[in-house]
């Protein structure tokens, strides 16, 4: 976190290196919650490039009680939003390869898991598939973190219900 | 379903990132930065070559590339106001 620090303080002041490194840092997790809103993963590719680019352009505006990566995660997730509004129809990509029965079970739970409105499946894949902490996700998508608690548990609930 | 909250992590999906993502990321920042740095409407100049990198990108993974030359003069004849 101390080194998350020293390289915002460079980026701000004109390293790009300095930048390209923090990228680097919070690329997946960037990428992965546009894939969670989007559902494809080339766009979700797009949508974390136009995230760091749009960061890179702003990065002097960066509070400092912000951390880097819970602000390009707002970027990203303001950006998948807008662009979702945008498309007239929603197809989300289904994964075509076959496997075994676990690999199975496991494509059926991430379908399932992408048929949440995104509202409830944002929280869930943020905490369960990236270990996020409550108190980061709820900066991420600017919600009380009782809301956050709230909304996982009634994608639990729900999924539970499609799985049983 | 009994065990959800332990089953969730096993089946995140894995990377979402194609190789490169970071080179290419850093000669699109080397990029804008460039433009920034030369004059004051660098920031714009590099959102437009950004966006038309993307169109070129677009137009050639749909084997369209003979739409190029129709692209350009329509945004010649967008940006001369005709």
């Amino acid at each position: 976190m101390e080194n998350e620090r020293q390289l915002v303080e460079s980026a701000k002041s004109g390293n790009d290196d300095a930048f390209i490194e923090l990228a680097n840092l919070c690329k997946e997790s960037v990428a992965r919650i546009a894939f969670y809103i989007i559902g494809s993963r080339d766009e979700a590719e797009e949508i974390a490039a136009d995230a760091f680019l749009k960061a890179y352009l702003s990065i002097k505006t960066l509070r400092d009680d912000v951390p880097f990566s819970v602000w390009v995660a707002r970027i990203a997730k303001n950006l998948s939003i807008d662009k979702l509004r945008r498309k007239k129809s929603f197809q989300r990509q289904t994964e075509d390869s076959k496997g075994s029965d676990d690999e199975e079970m496991a494509m059926d739970i991430r379908k399932e898991v992408m048929d949440l409105p995104i509202k409830l499946r944002l929280p869930l894949t943020m905490l369960y598939y990236d270990s996020m902490q409550i108190e980061d996700i709820s900066k991420i998508l600017g919600i009380p973190q009782g809301t956050v608690k709230s909304r996982i548990f009634l994608a639990k609930e729900r999924l539970k219900r499609r799985l049983s | 379903m009994n065990n959800l909250e332990e089953t969730l992590p096993k089946v995140a999906p894995g990377k979402i990132l194609s190789d490169g993502f970071i080179t290419r990321l850093a000669l699109a920042i080397k990029s804008v930065g460039k433009a920034t740095s030369v004059n004051p409407f660098g920031m714009a100049a590099g959102f437009v070559s950004i966006g038309f990198l993307a169109t070129f990108a677009v137009l050639a993974a749909v084997d369209r590339l003979d739409l190029v030359p129709l692209v350009i003069s329509a945004l010649v004849r967008i940006v001369g106001g005709a």
